[in-house]
C-alpha cells in the first residue's frame, strides 16, 4: 500500500475541489419535478376531500370485495418455499462485494498469484456452504 | 467537500432507526430499523473516508455490509422459526420466559 | 523501479490457533454431512480433538515475545504530523498480536468449549439438536473469540465480536421444537444486532475523528484531541468512544444492557448458556479491556468513572434479583451479572497507572470465574430439573455430584473452602484500593454479603432431607462426569495455587 497512499488522497483532492456547483445545479430539475409530483397529488386529493360528501356507515367502512360480504382476515398465507433460497442468495451475493476490491489490483504489479490463489480459498469456502446445502437437499424443489 | 450534510443525514437515519427499533413491536420492523441503523453507519464511514482520503473507511463500509446480511439471514431464521411455533411475529406475543 | 512484492506476510504461528478452529469447523460440518447416521457422535469427538490442536500453537508461543502480524506499513498511517516521530518509535500498526493477554484469552476460551463440547456429547440426543450443525456454530462462535481476543484494530475487532455472536444466535435458537428455545434466540438477536449498530456508528465516528483504525494510533490521536483545542471533533471522538463501549456492554451483560440474559439462558440448552456466561462473556470481556486499556486509554478520566457506574449497578442488580429466583438457571444467570459487575471494578481505573497495575484482578478474576461457572452449569446440566427445590436433599442420591456443586457455589459464593472465588475477589478489592475507589469497594462488599444469601440457601438445600419435589436423577453419561471432574480440578489447582492465575498476566 506505500505507493498507493498519497495517490488516493490526490484523487480524493481533485474530485473534491471540482466544480461542485455545476454538478448540484442539474439536480435542481430533479428537484422541481419532485415539487410539482407532490402539489400535483396534494391538489387531487385535497380537492376531493374538500369537494365531496361524507358520511361513513358500518357498511361503508366493510372492505370492497366485488359485492361479497368479506370475510376472515385481510392477512393470508403463502407457502414460501423460496426463503432458504432467498437466504443462500442474500449470502453470496453479498460476499460478492469482496471480489470487487480484489478485481482491482489482482492483475497489478506486485500482487502476482499469490492474491489469485487467496481469493480462490476465500470461494471454496464459499463453495464447502453450497455443498452442505446441496447434501441437506435443501437446493431440491419439493 | 463539505462532510456536514452527509452526517446530518447519517444522523437523522440512524436515530428514525433507534426510533423504530425502540417503538415498533414487530420483529421483521424492528429488524429493518436495525438495518437503517447499519446503513447510517456506511453512510459515516464513506463520508469519513472521503474526508480523511483514505481507504479504510470504505473497507469498513465492505464489512458492515456483509455484518449486515449475516444478520440478516440468521434473524429472519429466527423469526420463521419463532412464527412456525406461535403463529405471530409481534415481540409482545414472545412472553413464554416471562416470569 | 523494480516493485517488490506487495503481498502481506503472514506469520502462521501466530493465528494457527484460530486458523485451526476455522478450518476445524468446516472440517466438522463436512464430516456430519458424509457421516452415516449411527456415527454423527464422532462429531463431538471430532471436536475435541480441533479444540485440543488448537491450544498446542498457543503453548509454544507463550515462553517467547510476539509482534504481531497483519501490519500496516508504518508510514500509511499518517501519524507524522502527531510528532510521534523516531525518537520514540512508531507505534503498532499491526492488526493481529497474539501476546500474553490475548494467548491467556485464547486458553480460556478454548478450555470452555472443551467442557461445553463434553457437557453436550451425551444430551444432544435427548434434545433432538442438530449434531453437526450444533458443533460448526460451536466451533464458529470460538474461532471468533480468539481472533478478538488478539485483535489490535476496530475492524478486526468487530468482526470478531460478530463472528463470536452470530452463530450464537442460532445455537440458542437450535432447540427449534420448543417455542421457548426459538423466543430465547429472537430476544437475544434482536437486542444484540441493535447494540451492534449502535456499536459500529460509535466506531464510524471514532475513525472520523482520529482517522485511524489500529489501537495505537487511535490512542495518539485521542490524546492529542482530548488536550487539544479542536471542540466539535473532540465531542465527536468522545461521543464515538460512548457508543463503541455500549456494545461491549451489552456482550458482558452489563446493567443497562442486561435484561436479555436471563431469559436467554434459561430457554437455551444448559451447555450453550454455560458458553454465553463463560466463553462469550470472556471474550467480550477481553474487547472492553483492549479497548480502554489501549485505544481509549487518554480517556481514562472519562471512561473510568462511567464504568464504575456501571459495575456499581451491574453488581448490585444481578445479586439483588439473584435473592428472588426460584430457577436453578435463571439463578446462575442472574448471578453472572452480578459477578460480571465485579469483573468490571479494575476497569473503572481513573488513570493509566492505577488501570495497568491493577488489571491483573480482572484477567485473574474472569480465569477463575470460567471454571467455577462451568462447574456449576455441568452439575445443572446433569440433575437436569430447573426449580431449585429438585435440589433438596439431592446429597442423599447424588453425593459426588452435590459435593462438586456445593463447592462450585462457594467458590462463587467467595467462602472458604472455595477458595479460589476468596482469592479473586480479594484481587478486586485490592485493585478498588488501590485505584481510590473506596466507595466502589464498599459496594462490592456489601454486594458479596448479599450473594452470599442465595449461594448458601442453594448448597443448604443440597444437604435437606428430600421431599416430594426433589429430582431422581440417575448416573450421569461419562463425558458429563469427566467435564464435572475437569472443572472441579481446575477449581482445586486456583483454590490451593491462586498465583497461577494472579500471576498469568
Amino acid at each position: 500500500m506505500t505507493g498507493h497512499g498519497p495517490a488516493v488522497a490526490a484523487v480524493g483532492n481533485t474530485a473534491a475541489t471540482g466544480s461542485n456547483g455545476t454538478y448540484f445545479s442539474t439536480y435542481s430539475v430533479v428537484g422541481i419535478l419532485l415539487l410539482l409530483g407532490v402539489a400535483f397529488v396534494a391538489t387531487a386529493f385535497g380537492a376531493n376531500r374538500l369537494l365531496s360528501p361524507h358520511a361513513p356507515s358500518p357498511e361503508k367502512l366493510l372492505t370492497y370485495e366485488c359485492g361479497v360480504d368479506p370475510v376472515g382476515e385481510g392477512w393470508a398465507h403463502t407457502q414460501v418455499r423460496y426463503y432458504v433460497y432467498a437466504f443462500l442468495y442474500a449470502i453470496f451475493a453479498v460476499d460478492a462485494v469482496y471480489l470487487f476490491p480484489w478485481a482491482t489490483i489482482f492483475a497489478a504489479p506486485g500482487f502476482k498469484g499469490t492474491t489469485l490463489v487467496e481469493m480462490f480459498v476465500f470461494l471454496g469456502f464459499l463453495a464447502v456452504g453450497l455443498l452442505y446445502a446441496y447434501k441437506k437437499g435443501v437446493l431440491a424443489w419439493l | 467537500m463539505n462532510p456536514d450534510n452527509y452526517l446530518f443525514l447519517s444522523a437523522l437515519l440512524f436515530t428514525i432507526g433507534a426510533f423504530g427499533v425502540l417503538i415498533r413491536r414487530n420483529a421483521i420492523v424492528v429488524f429493518m430499523c436495525v438495518e437503517l441503523m447499519l446503513n447510517a453507519v456506511n453512510l459515516t464511514l464513506v463520508t469519513f473516508s472521503r474526508m480523511h482520503g483514505d481507504l479504510t473507511g470504505q473497507v469498513i463500509a465492505f464489512f458492515t455490509m456483509v455484518v449486515a446480511a449475516a444478520e440478516v439471514v440468521v434473524g429472519l431464521a429466527i423469526i420463521v422459526s419463532v412464527f412456525r411455533t406461535r403463529r405471530s411475529a409481534s415481540v409482545d406475543d414472545a412472553n413464554l420466559l416471562k416470569y | 523501479m523494480a516493485i517488490s512484492s506487495l503481498v502481506q506476510n503472514v506469520s502462521y504461528a501466530q493465528i494457527a490457533a484460530p486458523l485451526i478452529v476455522a478450518a476445524g469447523a468446516v472440517a466438522v460440518l463436512v464430516a456430519e454431512v458424509f457421516l452415516p447416521v449411527r456415527r454423527k457422535q464422532l462429531v463431538s469427538w471430532l471436536s475435541l480433538v480441533v479444540l485440543a490442536g488448537a491450544a498446542a500453537p498457543d503453548i509454544a508461543l507463550w515462553p517467547g515475545r510476539t509482534t504481531g502480524t497483519f501490519c500496516m506499513p508504518q508510514s500509511a498511517a499518517g501519524l507524522y504530523s502527531l510528532g510521534a516521530g523516531e525518537p520514540h518509535g512508531m507505534p503498532s500498526t499491526c492488526s493481529y498480536v497474539a501476546d500474553r493477554f490475548a494467548l491467556i484469552f485464547q486458553f480460556v476460551a478454548l478450555a470452555g468449549a472443551f467442557i461445553v463440547v463434553l457437557m453436550s456429547a451425551a444430551s444432544m440426543k435427548r434434545d433432538r439438536i442438530p449434531t453437526g450443525e450444533y458443533h460448526f456454530l460451536l466451533l464458529s462462535s470460538v474461532a471468533g473469540a480468539l481472533v478478538l481476543a488478539a485483535a489490535r484494530d476496530l475492524i478486526t475487532l468487530t468482526i470478531a465480536l460478530e463472528t463470536v455472536s452470530l452463530p450464537a444466535f442460532a445455537l440458542v435458537g437450535l432447540k427449534r421444537w420448543s417455542g421457548r428455545s426459538s423466543e430465547a434466540a429472537l430476544k437475544f438477536f434482536l437486542v444484540s444486532v441493535a447494540s451492534t449498530a449502535v456499536m459500529l456508528f460509535g466506531i464510524s465516528l471514532v475513525y472520523g475523528a482520529t482517522g485511524n483504525v489500529h489501537f495505537a494510533p487511535v490512542a495518539l490521536h485521542l490524546h492529542a484531541l482530548s488536550s487539544g483545542t479542536n471542540g466539535p471533533m473532540r465531542h465527536l471522538a468522545y461521543l464515538g468512544v460512548g457508543m463503541t463501549l455500549v456494545g461491549f456492554g451489552f456482550k458482558v451483560s452489563a446493567v443497562p444492557f442486561h435484561f436479555w440474559t436471563p431469559d436467554t439462558y434459561a430457554g437455551a440448552p444448559v451447555p450453550i448458556a454455560a458458553y454465553l456466561s463463560v466463553v462469550s462473556k470472556a471474550a467480550g470481556f477481553a474487547g472492553l479491556i483492549l479497548l480502554t486499556g489501549t485505544a481509549f486509554s487518554p480517556l481514562l478520566d472519562k471512561t473510568g468513572p462511567l464504568l464504575a457506574v456501571l459495575a456499581a449497578l451491574t453488581m448490585s442488580l444481578g445479586n439483588l434479583v439473584a435473592l428472588r429466583q426460584q430457577d436453578a438457571v435463571r439463578l446462575l444467570a442472574w448471578s453472572t451479572i452480578g459477578q460480571a459487575g465485579y469483573i468490571l471494578v479494575p476497569l473503572a481505573a481513573h488513570d493509566s497507572v492505577s488501570y495497568t497495575k491493577h488489571i491483573n484482578a480482572s484477567v485473574a478474576y474472569i480465569i477463575m470465574y470460567a471454571a467455577m461457572n462451568l462447574g456449576a452449569f455441568a452439575v445443572v446440566h446433569s440433575v437436569h430439573a430447573t426449580s431449585l427445590d429438585a435440589y433438596r436433599g439431592l446429597a442423599k442420591t447424588r453425593p459426588l455430584a452435590s459435593a462438586a456443586l456445593a463447592f462450585f457455589l462457594l467458590c462463587l459464593a467467595g467462602l472458604p473452602p472455595g477458595l479460589m472465588g476468596l482469592f479473586a475477589k480479594v484481587a478486586v478489592f485490592g485493585a478498588a484500593a488501590g485505584s481510590h475507589l473506596v466507595w466502589l469497594a464498599v459496594v462490592m462488599a456489601v454486594n458479596v454479603v448479599i450473594a452470599l444469601y442465595y449461594y448458601l440457601s442453594w448448597t443448604a438445600r443440597l444437604f435437606a432431607a428430600p421431599d416430594a419435589a426433589t429430582a431422581s436423577v440417575g448416573r450421569s453419561p461419562a463425558t458429563l462426569r469427566f467435564a464435572i471432574g475437569l472443572t472441579m480440578l481446575a477449581a482445586v489447582v486456583f483454590s490451593v495455587w491462586p498465583q497461577s492465575a494472579l500471576g498469568a498476566f
